[in-house]
């Protein structure tokens, strides 16, 4: 089990806000 | 890194008295919501907790924005209705 902002979620949803996190930081610095 | 980014229509949001425009993104099967400031960008999306409950979170995870997060989760909710 796997906690985001505090809250415990799924291994399968925390990857999925992790792999969020990846684009968006490639949106933050222009790359898509 | 090869992304699928698609962006629907961008709509305003009137949050603690001034209107601030908020874009829908979508990342594969994930819809997030960049939501404009003066000088930043707030990333939020809804998540589902381990014992099924919705909620919002900024993404990155920060805990200082909770509160706001829920609130503007909540504006964005009554949008999309």
């Amino acid at each position: 089990m796997c906690y985001y902002n505090g809250i415990k979620v799924t291994k399968t949803e925390y990857i999925r806000l992790k792999e969020l996190e990846k684009t968006i930081a490639f949106l933050s610095e222009g790359l898509v | 890194m090869s992304q699928s980014i698609r962006t629907d229509d961008v709509f305003s949001i009137e949050f603690r008295g001034k209107d601030y425009w908020c874009e829908p993104l979508r990342r594969n099967n994930s819809i997030f919501y960049r939501v404009k400031f003066e000088k930043s960008y707030l990333y939020l999306t809804q998540a589902t907790s381990a014992n099924g409950a919705s909620f919002w979170t900024a993404v990155p995870e920060d805990p200082k924005l909770k509160h706001v997060v829920q609130e503007l989760g909540e504006i964005i909710s009554k949008h999309c209705q």
